[in-house]
């Protein structure tokens, strides 16, 4: 049979070859990867040139974890320079699959110049551009496909392109060059009267808005274009551009306006004070104005049967508080703080969001008014005498929650002393338990009202715990009892969650928190709750798959991303455009990505290291490159959301913005030290005789494949050196550093950063000495120095982790767990490096006798090096058997801690739930870490020479 | 007190409180990008005075011809922010978008167990148009109502004239 030849000028579509290629589409599609390669290999047995059968097949074989292969393929059809749709398609999903979209522009670049005027090849050359971010070559692409067709939103694609590079050019530039370009790009539309679509007439107020010209924007938003866009956007848009031009007055009058139609949007009350306060500086008398016309908001209101808004209301105490903190008599101007703060009580009391709402405002309630307050909201709640009497309906749950929760929130649980609090706690789970017939009929995913006496209970509780194991056992067993009541509660999860960890309990703290269900974005956002802790508490079993899924989110985002922003482009979304990226940016630069990579490729290497080849296969596999595999520490970013506790303590004791940035620097400064250690522990292994042999090969065959792509291996010594001496720069500059002591954090407060005690136990130093003797070199005799140091090195860590009162406060216990895993973990990565030292001896050793002549015996110095190496083995070996036995010790102190509760407590808790924390309790916390002991044992048991 | 306004990707980072709960999905990242770049302004939220996401409310635009239709994809209200009108206040807003588009009608799915949501549906003026089977898959699968509302559009109010029998999930356009 005679094939066609490949295609060099435009083809037509062959129903021949369409029929043959379909089943290879339909297995693909139906994920039958080798089915689509069987019948891709058949097609291209009958027609060896046909370039789609070729791609397809290197699809199938990508999809079969056979890239390699693919990439060859790929690269002579790439030479070919194909034209054909299909083809390129199939090639552009290649490169997706791949991770190389820059490939993607390419082809479509070579079938441009063979067919210029394709407006198909031109608008997948245009999205290919969209995925690298090349704005310029967007710009190029888009005004050729208007050419090609003059359809608006090419034109507009165009404009959109010149936007970007302004938002990524420096200043002047853009200024003067793009942006103006852009504007009259779009002016040209207006004047011709070709604007069609919402779309372009954002685009155009993006475009003024970058050039600071609110004047000419305002003027589109009152002009004729206005009437293409939609509500909402023209309102917060002018208010936007008043305020930027300062007219104040006319700002004044817009937001009044918008207040009177809308007296519920938060966001015009604050743009209204803030143009209060800018009037008031000229003109002092704006601030009766604004009052007046905001009782006048609240007068309609008041007279309300039901349905009150919550804006005028709230809204009193807000300019109340900002008079007042911009030095204005508040009281004397706007009236008294605490009788608005009680209308509000009492009109929106019986709301769950009611203390929320007042949060931010009710600490400028005057000192001496507080007891009045109080007792004000006491009587709101409607019982004669709440300490006997519970609530009898759920509205006055409501209204009772509140007023505890503004009772501790305004600092008066801080005057109770631990009895007092004890009592206390008790008394609200008596209300918690007399209030619980009012969740009859409730659905399971519904959040039971009475919960907030059970989550106040246990803020109660821990107040007081001061590592008391009998207030733990209360704290848990009234969060357990009521979860088990009210599934659905998150704030019960998040809370018990907290209380295992801060217990130590780090495997009851992993079965709370899968029931939390976090993923995709809340891996970043939620991850630092547990990911890291996980190790802290020597889970490192268990942390394995939670760090693996948090990795594949962080790596599949980017190809998502730029998908999404496609869409963008084609529906005209222009405003998100900017947004995408910024978004993407976010997440690459993440911290915790930062952190969860690191830790994910020590992990791989102490777990994954059964033997000193598996070691070097695995650190092989990593592809690691110390200077690409590291993020800009500078330009991290933290996504926690370090908001997700509630919490009613007051302000003082509140968790504090410097304690989220203290911990945000010390993970960042954590990651940074742990990135380092990582790769100078891959730049050992690779020294290794066996690397050279397994991964070395490997390599030099991908390399011949593909030059730029495989990342480089550290194939030369020189860059161990290079990787000690930073981590030593490291090192020393972090123990010059004052770091937090561990009472400073809170229940609710991130978790302490594993840096403190890292540093402190000292748990890189003995790795070091031992990456040191590789580094010095293979023919380096072990000095009894070295040796020396190491054992002191060793010793220090090992008795660190005995040391377990080293720290007070709420985090002792897992604190105490932390030491012990870093000291493991230390062990551990020890043994890898002393595996390395063995095999290369060995292979020295094995080198020289060969090299000898018959007959001849070892020299003293071989002889020594063998005795030298021993005693090392035996100084690691050693300190590790001291380790095994402090853990088998640890374990059995804290297995003998169960719930010790009284009668009482008993009575009020199903029988269910105590077994199911004694069992949580039972599990030994270091069983883990001992496994991961014993195995490293195995591994230094076969070092011997 | 409520600000209300467009959802962006930077809401993602905290919207917890809302989706927590676990009657509200997290779904991936392309889900509410794909909204977000499709129908930006069907996709709005609230947010209180302390800054806090108190819920939000996904739609979109979609049919041919009179089938031409704003729909409600997910809407969700953080559980401390219930009984406040939060959800009615979001509806609103996605009906007035659903006007400006001149949408014949908004249409809803919901779980036909969840009295709550169907009872504030039909406050807001929805009436249960048809009946779907087996629409949430689960064990057991459970049946969806397709509520629907019409726009003044609809003068002859005939996208809510309710199907006397249901559909399966297949024959929905």
């Amino acid at each position: 049979m005679v094939s066609k030849m490949a295609p060099k000028t435009k083809p037509v579509d062959n129903s021949v070859n369409e029929r043959r290629l379909r089943p290879i589409y339909d297995w693909l599609d139906n994920g039958n990867n080798k089915k689509a390669l069987q019948e891709a290999e058949k097609v291209l047995k009958k027609q060896p040139n046909l370039q789609c059968a070729k791609v397809l097949k290197a699809l199938a074989m990508v999809r079969l974890g056979k890239s390699e292969e693919a990439q060859i393929i790929l690269k002579d059809v790439q030479l070919e320079e194909p034209c054909e749709d299909a083809t390129l398609q199939a090639m552009a999903i290649c490169y997706r699959e791949t991770h190389r979209p820059e490939l993607t522009c390419q082809i479509y670049e070579a079938a441009v110049k063979k067919d210029p005027l394709n407006e198909e090849f031109l608008s997948h050359l245009f999205m290919g551009y969209v995925r690298i971010g090349d704005y310029r070559k967007q710009q190029q692409t888009a005004m050729a496909l208007f050419k090609v067709k003059p359809k608006n939103p090419y034109y507009f694609w165009a404009v959109m392109s010149i936007l970007m590079q302004a938002y990524v050019s420096d200043d002047t530039v853009c200024l003067t060059i793009t942006l103006p370009l852009a504007e009259r790009m779009i002016k040209k539309f207006v004047e011709e009267k070709k604007i069609e679509a919402e779309a372009e007439v954002q685009l155009y107020l993006m475009v003024l808005e970058r050039q600071r010209k609110y004047d000419e924007a305002l003027e589109v938003l009152q002009g004729p274009l206005s009437e293409k866009l939609a509500s909402g956007i023209i309102e917060t848009k002018k208010e936007e551009y008043l305020k930027q031009m300062k007219r104040w007055d006319q700002m004044m009058d817009y937001t009044e306006e918008l207040l009177r139609s809308n007296p519920d949007q938060w966001s015009y009350y604050v743009h209204y004070a803030e143009t209060m306060f800018e009037i008031s500086s000229q003109d002092v008398t704006v601030v009766d104005r604004v009052k007046t016309f905001l009782f006048s908001l609240l007068e309609q209101e008041r007279i309300k049967s039901a349905n009150n808004l919550r804006g005028p209301y709230l809204a009193m105490l807000y300019f109340w508080q900002q008079l007042q903190q911009r030095n204005f008599d508040a009281s004397a101007v706007f009236g008294n703080f605490r009788e608005f703060a009680q209308e509000y009580v009492e009109i929106m009391g019986d709301k769950p969001c009611a203390f929320q709402d007042l949060k931010p405002f009710i600490s400028s309630l005057p000192a001496d008014q507080v007891t009045e307050f109080l007792d004000c909201v006491n009587q709101s709640v409607g019982l004669d005498d709440p300490s006997r009497q519970s609530p009898k309906t759920v509205k006055q749950i409501c209204r009772h929650l509140l007023q505890l929760q503004l009772t501790r929130f305004l600092g008066q649980h801080d005057l109770l002393g631990k009895e007092e609090k004890t009592l206390l706690s008790r008394e609200l789970w008596d209300h918690y338990l007399r209030t619980k017939f009012l969740n009859a009929g409730l659905l399971t995913t519904d959040i039971r009202p009475n919960d907030g006496y059970a989550l106040l209970a246990a803020h109660l509780l821990l107040d007081t715990w001061n590592n008391d194991p009998d207030v733990l056992d209360k704290c848990l067993l009234l969060l357990e009892t009521s979860l088990a009541n009210s599934p659905a509660n998150y704030h019960l999860k998040l809370l018990v969650t907290r209380v295992y960890t801060l217990a130590g309990y780090g495997r009851a703290a992993f079965q709370r928190y899968e029931t939390l269900d976090i993923k995709y974005i809340q891996l970043d956002s939620l991850g630092h709750l547990l990911c890291r802790p996980l190790l802290s508490m020597g889970l490192p079993y268990t942390a394995s798959p939670l760090l693996s899924s948090t990795l594949r989110f962080y790596t599949t985002h980017a190809r998502e991303t730029s998908e999404c922003l496609i869409s963008a482009y084609k529906f005209g979304s222009f405003g998100k455009i900017p947004e995408f990226t910024q978004f993407c940016q976010r997440l690459d630069s993440s911290a915790h990505f930062a952190s969860v990579t690191t830790e994910r490729m020590l992990l791989d290497l102490l777990l994954d290291s059964s033997s000193h080849s598996k070691l070097v296969q695995t650190a092989g596999g990593m592809f690691a490159d110390p200077d690409k595999d590291q993020p800009d520490w500078k330009t991290c970013v933290d996504n926690r959301d370090c908001g997700v506790f509630v919490s009613w303590d007051p302000p003082s004791k509140n968790l504090h913005d410097d304690i989220v940035k203290t911990t945000f620097n010390d993970e960042m400064k954590f990651a940074r030290l742990r990135n380092r250690l990582v790769h100078a522990l891959i730049a050992t292994v690779a020294l290794s005789p066996i690397w050279q042999i397994e991964v070395q090969e490997t390599k030099n065959r991908t390399e011949n494949l593909n030059n730029d792509q495989t990342a480089e291996h550290p194939k030369d010594k020189c860059i161990l050196p290079g990787l000690l001496q930073e981590l030593g720069i490291l090192l020393t500059e972090l123990k010059s550093e004052s770091l937090m002591s561990h009472s400073q954090f809170s229940v609710q407060s991130p978790p302490p950063p594993r840096l403190y005690t890292y540093v402190e136990n000292g748990s890189l130093e003995p790795i070091l000495i031992l990456m040191d003797i590789v580094s010095k070199g293979q023919c380096h005799p072990i000095g009894n120095d070295e040796i020396r140091q190491l054992d002191n090195a060793l010793n220090r860590i090992v008795e660190s982790a005995q040391s377990s009162v080293a720290s007070e406060g709420f985090w002792r216990n897992y604190v105490r767990l932390e030491r012990v895993y870093n000291a493991v973990e230390t062990l551990c990565l020890c043994v890898l490096v002393v595996s390395t030292i063995h095999a290369i001896i060995k292979n020295n050793n094995a080198l020289r006798k060969k090299k000898k002549k018959k007959g001849e015996t070892d020299n003293d110095d071989s002889v020594n090096r063998v005795k030298q190496f021993s005693t090392l083995v035996s100084c690691v070996t050693s300190n590790m058997k001291k380790m095994e036995a402090l853990i088998d010790e640890f374990g059995v102190q804290v297995c003998v801690s169960r719930m010790k509760l009284t009668e009482s407590d008993i009575e009020t808790a199903a029988h269910a739930i105590t077994d199911e924390i004694n069992k949580n309790l039972s599990q030994s916390p270091v069983s883990e870490v001992k496994n991961l002991m014993m195995e490293k044992l195995k591994l230094l048991e076969t070092c011997n020479l | 007190m409520t600000t209300l306004r467009p959802f962006t990707c930077d809401d993602m980072f905290r919207f917890n409180f809302v989706n927590l709960d676990p009657l509200t999905e997290t779904y991936g990242l392309t889900f509410y990008l794909q909204y977000m770049a499709h129908w930006p302004e069907y996709f709005q939220l609230t947010e209180a005075p302390g800054g806090e996401i108190m819920g939000y409310i996904m739609g979109k635009a979609e049919g041919h011809g009179t089938n031409w239709h704003g729909h409600v994809t997910a809407l969700s209200v953080a559980p401390d922010y219930r009984r406040l009108g939060l959800a009615a206040k979001l509806m609103s807003g996605l009906e007035e978008i659903s006007e400006k588009k001149q949408a014949y009608f908004v249409d809803l799915f919901v779980r036909v167990s969840n009295t709550v949501a169907i009872n504030m549906y039909k406050n807001l003026g929805y009436i249960i148009y048809r009946t779907v089977l087996e629409y949430y898959s689960g064990s057991p699968d459970e049946d969806a109502y397709d509520m629907r509302k019409s726009l003044s559009r609809d003068v002859d109010k005939l996208s809510v004239v309710p199907l006397t029998h249901p559909v399966r999930p297949e024959d929905i356009e």
